[in-house]
């Protein structure tokens, strides 16, 4: 009986190793194991045929035979599982630099930094306001105390409207001043508010000049605003910009639609102030026109100049963006290019 | 326009210390804009008179001659090609060092010791081109170098020095000085630098005119609405010549050439106090009369540049009993100007109407340095100060001429004296400062004007040559005060306001939120256009072109009129980017400009509303078959995203450049909001475009007013859903779009959704057949469904869509 074991074992040894897979493993294990007709059960179940000392010593080996097989069936196992693994990754080699469809378009650097100035000004409090690109001469001029035949007109060249319904004069805006006068009447003071959008100027285009660009045209008015809140405000919009604390200066500037009038320029932020090529050695960088508003213009809107006050600035919008990324020339951005526009 | 600092100097003492540079960028910060600072000499710098010595021929060059010149210090060989060259002569001599153009052209070089065809060279005997003195002294051919013999010059003295180039010229921006009348001239600027650092302004100096009164000059002003005033004055025994260094000097310092002493003497005046005047020869005005009056109709005029102009009533001329002579307040005429021999003359100086001078100028295409100052609105009183100081130039510089006639000054209407009435207060409060009634009084005095305190009022009485317009309210005098304070001198201070969260914008936010989706989940690229078209696209495309509206002065043809939509932008586009693209997915939103409907309102007194200018996204996509399912893709991802459901609809009346038979249009209610088509084979074979182009089309403006951002939330239905299949053959032409709403309205409440998974193609089915295989998914709110119950509704369905499209029911 003790022979016939040991014989059992080795043979079942012998097949535990030759197991291919772990297929064949599960039929070796069951072979030997079976709860009904294993191997090493039916040997079990004759012990009760055996006299006591016989069944002990029979009974004691088959045990430890069992242990033995089933910590080789796991040996074994491991060893199957390991080696599947193994091919398995040997055959799901992929070429991972394989090139993916990528599906996202672009915004139009324009609309880039406009939305990045409407949040900001919306931060502030400020309005977003649209306006007609095709203008009366009224609200692009006359409101803003620009009459006919004012030098002032020479300033901006303009591209004049057919107009085939009635006399009244109308241009494509000049500016985006032209919303001031309109949102005065529409939502009276006190008012902050800033309009982005596009205009068009009567001029021969070259790297730097195009008869469409864009500005972002702000104002606010209210009880007693003074130049000082002016620069403040001024100082706030550019650091928010520029992500850092900026110098601000103003400069007599003309603009018939305020008084005073300026020029505002910010500290050259390359060479902070000391001068170089991006500044014209001057140190400071030309940023935007602004002023009080003109007691003409607020009294045109409805609004009572001995009550109330208001700023009022225009920003190059299209300059800000060819500063922002270093566009050499102004036309790519009306181009429709996509060489260009894909790098945005 | 250029400043000389020796010509300011002549009316105000500087500040020691001040050098130009700070001159200019103090004069940018408190009052016009100095563009840029040029010393005169800067370019002559080791450039020195040196006399030739010796002469010999180059041993290995015809042309070149070996030259010993005395430059001051020593004796240098140099090597030159000059054809006047001789012994003894005085000549510019660049040293080793100097910066000088070869041959008048190209960017500076900077001299070195060389050899030039094997001799020592050391410097450079300079053409007055290489040196920049080409209008100083005019050379007559390429080789003749620049000859100093005349000029009784020392040897070794730097050149600037010998031809006192020592001036200092500061750039200033006109378009800073449009509302600045008194500053177009030297006297002007001088006031404002004498204010910036508070010193005195020298007072102009000028004498009465004393006259023999033999002849009597008569000037008729007939059309005073557009001349304020006219002085005129007759000088007899003139000598008409080169003027006195001095003058000559000035003018050149500016750039101005000298022309003869009478009319150096007016533009002199010019660019001293901004007052144009003008010359005539009295032999050629009829009896010394003088006619202020508008052109007749259709009459003709030549200019002293020998232009021809038609004139119509708009126009001023100053005429004689006869003819016209004078363009007023623009040119003189070709036939009364000063010759040579003239010894007679009459003197104009005179203040014109500014919006009629303009208008002349501009309409006549003949802007000038008087027009210029006259369209600015000159202050009158500076006509008669100009006349005076000229007849002392012109009696100075002409000993023997006289005065003969009395001075005339017509003047019918002198401008009040302005005086505002303001208050310290609303000074301070404007700028956002605390200053003293001394301070700000001061200020205002330097400037010009005269100040009077009333309690806490302020009168400001403000001086002729800032009254014609430039000051007139309190906040000009802000302006006076703020400036010559010093706006770095003012604290930055944020404004008290109330706190507010700002209304928005629904047509811009609807924009950012579409465009956010066709980038982010479309894949589309943004493009700007220009939005202006030219008749010739309109006309190829099939549309009329006089339904748009037209630019009245164009740039180009191609851009002469106002788009009604973004196609023709957007085709470009495409067509631009297939020489380096082959997929295309672009879009533009955009305004667009429609003559027949009304927009917003035009202003007072108008006679109507402005055009209405929608805002319009629409998009190109280039993808082979895959095009217009793609574009339909992007506008119902939009769709989605604004939680919009539009029907779809095939629409009849397809848009002429698009294919009829592959159009899209959705709508909300009875408003068409967006379409998907494909550009027209005719368009596509005349634009050698790829077979299939999409074109989608959204209407924002009318999508802004019926988007409502919805917050809708419905519970989880907690109840199993049964999906049944359906396979269908039915007729090719038939849509999925009538299957699906056969489908959906056979049990509306329980149907919760149809997915279409197989469209099959194929003879075996029947010629202009198609297999459409779909899921039903039914879902009850209330109850679990029997599939008993959901077969006879399902079977129910596909009864209907067999009687209804007569759809052949698969097994």
């Amino acid at each position: 009986m003790l022979d016939k074991l040991s014989q059992m074992k080795d043979q079942a040894i012998k097949e535990i190793s030759l197991a291919e897979n772990i297929q064949i493993l599960d039929e070796v294990a069951q072979k030997y194991f079976g709860r009904k007709d294993g191997a090493l059960n039916t040997i079990l179940k004759g012990l009760k045929d055996l006299d006591p000392d016989a069944r002990k010593d029979v009974g004691g080996l088959a045990n430890q035979i069992k242990l033995e097989l089933e910590a080789a069936v796991e040996a074994t196992r491991a060893t199957l599982m390991k080696r599947d693994v193994e091919s398995r990754l040997e055959s799901d080699w992929l070429d991972v630099t394989l090139p993916v469809e990528r599906r996202r378009g672009h915004l139009h650097p324009l609309s880039i930094i406009q939305y990045e100035l409407e949040d900001l000004f919306q931060n502030l409090g400020f309005k977003i306001l649209n306006g007609p690109e095709l203008e009366s001469d009224y609200y692009n001029f006359e409101a803003l105390n620009i009459p006919k035949h004012h030098p002032a007109r020479d300033m901006q060249d303009t591209f004049y409207v057919d107009n085939p319904h009635n006399p009244d004069k109308w241009v494509m805006r000049t500016h985006t001043s032209n919303v001031q006068v309109r949102a005065m009447k529409e939502f009276g003071a006190p008012l902050r508010a800033v309009v982005p959008g596009r205009v068009f100027r009567y001029e021969a285009t070259d790297a730097s000049h195009d008869t469409t660009f864009y500005q972002l045209e702000g104002f606010m008015i209210g009880e007693d605003i003074s130049i000082a809140n002016l620069v403040a405000v001024m100082k706030t919009m550019l650091s928010g910009l520029f992500n850092r604390d900026v110098k601000v200066r103003l400069r007599p500037g003309y603009f018939p639609f305020v008084e005073p009038g300026f020029e505002l320029d910010m500290q050259c932020l390359i060479c902070s102030g000391k001068g170089c090529s991006v500044c014209k050695r001057v140190g400071w960088v030309e940023m935007l026109g602004c002023g009080l508003i003109h007691p003409n213009v607020l009294e045109a809107g409805s609004l009572d100049p001995r009550k109330h006050s208001g700023f009022a600035f225009g920003l190059g919008l299209t300059r800000f963006v060819m500063m922002r990324y270093g566009i050499e020339d102004i036309r790519h951005l009306n181009s429709g290019d996509l060489r260009f526009l894909n790098q945005f | 326009m250029k400043i000389s600092l020796n010509w300011l100097k002549q009316y105000v003492i500087l500040p020691k210390n001040i050098s130009p540079e700070q001159l200019g960028a103090d004069l940018t910060l408190r009052s016009v804009e100095i563009e840029g600072v040029e010393s005169q000499g800067s370019s002559l710098d080791n450039i020195v008179v040196a006399k030739i010595k010796d002469l010999k021929p180059h041993p290995n060059a015809d042309k070149l001659r070996v030259v010993i010149v005395d430059d001051g210090a020593d004796n240098i060989q140099v090597v030159c090609g000059g054809s006047n060259l001789e012994v003894g002569m005085l000549v510019a001599f660049a040293r080793v060092g100097a910066r000088v153009r070869w041959h008048g052209e190209g960017d500076l070089v900077t001299l070195e010791k060389i050899k030039l065809r094997g001799e020592d060279s050391s410097g450079m005997i300079c053409a007055s081109s290489e040196i920049g003195l080409g209008n100083m002294f005019p050379a007559s051919d390429d080789h003749e170098i620049l000859d100093l013999t005349a000029h009784n010059f020392i040897v070794g003295q730097p050149l600037a020095e010998a031809l006192k180039l020592t001036d200092t010229l500061l750039d200033l921006d006109n378009k800073t000085i449009t509302n600045r009348p008194d500053m177009w001239g030297h006297y002007g600027i001088a006031r404002e630098v004498a204010a910036i650092y508070d010193k005195k302004l020298k007072p102009y100096q000028t004498k009465a005119i004393k006259s023999i009164k033999t002849a009597p000059l008569s000037v008729d002003l007939q059309a005073g609405d557009l001349c304020r005033r006219y002085l005129g004055v007759i000088i007899d025994g003139v000598k008409v010549g080169p003027s006195p260094e001095w003058l000559v000097e000035r003018l050149q310092s500016i750039g101005q050439n000298s022309i003869n002493n009478i009319v150096d003497v007016t533009n002199y005046i010019l660019h001293d106090i901004g007052q144009p005047m003008h010359a005539f020869d009295s032999d050629f005005i009829v009896d010394d009369t003088i006619v202020v009056r508008r052109a007749n109709a259709d009459e003709k005029f030549v200019t002293l540049d020998e232009v021809e102009h038609e004139l119509t009533e708009e126009n001023l001329v100053i005429a004689d009993k006869i003819k016209a002579v004078a363009l007023a307040g623009v040119m003189g005429g070709l036939n009364s100007g000063i010759k040579d021999n003239t010894t007679r003359i009459i003197l104009e100086s005179a203040n014109f109407d500014p919006f009629s001078i303009r208008k002349t100028a501009e309409s006549l295409g003949a802007r000038t340095e008087s027009s210029a100052r006259f369209e600015k609105n000159l202050d009158p009183e500076l006509a008669a100060i100009a006349l005076k100081k000229a007849v002392a130039l012109i009696l100075e510089i002409c000993p023997e001429a006289k005065v003969v006639s009395a001075v005339v000054d017509e003047y019918p209407t002198k401008l009040p004296v302005i005086k505002i009435t303001t208050s310290y207060d609303f000074i301070n409060r404007k700028i956002g400062v605390d200053l003293s009634a001394k301070v700000i009084r001061d200020i205002l005095g330097r400037l010009g004007f005269a100040t009077k305190s009333k309690g806490a009022k302020l009168i400001v009485t403000v001086p002729s040559w800032r009254a014609t317009k430039d000051i007139s309210l309190p906040e000009d005098i802000v302006e006076e005060v703020a400036r010559m304070y010093g706006y770095d001198n003012i604290e930055p201070k944020m404004p008290f306001v109330p706190l507010s969260v700002p209304s928005e914008n629904a047509e811009r936010r609807l924009e950012r939120l579409v465009k956010d989706v066709l980038v982010k989940t479309g894949g589309a690229t943004e493009t700007y256009n220009y939005s202006f078209v030219g008749d010739d696209v309109i006309k190829n495309l099939g549309l009329d072109v006089n339904k748009y509206i037209e630019l009245e002065n164009p740039l180009a043809a191609d851009q002469s009129l106002l788009r009604r939509d973004l196609f023709a932008c957007l085709l470009t586009n495409v067509v631009d980017n297939l020489r380096f693209y082959r997929q295309i997915n672009i879009f533009e939103v955009g305004h667009v400009y429609l003559a027949e409907q009304p927009g917003r309102e035009a202003g007072p007194d108008s006679h109507g509303a402005l055009p209405n200018q929608p805002l319009i996204a629409a998009g190109m996509v280039v993808g082979g078959e895959e095009s217009f399912m793609t574009a339909k893709e992007l506008v119902e991802a939009i769709f989605i995203e604004l939680q919009l459901k539009p029907e779809a609809y095939l629409e009849k009346e397809v848009p002429a450049w698009l294919h009829p038979k592959r159009f899209l249009a959705y709508y909300i209610g009875e408003k068409m909001v967006a379409s998907v088509g494909e550009v027209h084979p005719s368009i596509v074979s005349l634009m050698d475009l790829p077979e299939r182009v999409a074109h989608w089309r959204l209407d924002l403006s009318s999508i802004v007013e019926l988007y409502d951002q919805k917050y809708l939330y419905e519970p989880v239905i907690k109840f199993p859903s049964i999906e049944l299949d359906a396979s269908i053959t039915l007729d090719d032409k038939i849509t999925w779009h009538e299957v699906e709403i056969i489908v959906r309205s056979s049990a509306p409440e329980i149907i919760k959704s149809v997915i279409l998974f197989d469209v099959y193609k194929s003879d075996k089915i029947g010629v202009e057949k198609k297999s459409l295989a779909f899921h039903v998914i039914y879902l009850a709110k209330d109850r679990t469904l029997e599939l008993t119950e959901v077969q006879k509704v399902h079977d129910a369905m596909l009864k209907q869509l067999a009687k209804s499209v007569k759809a052949e029911i698969r097994k």
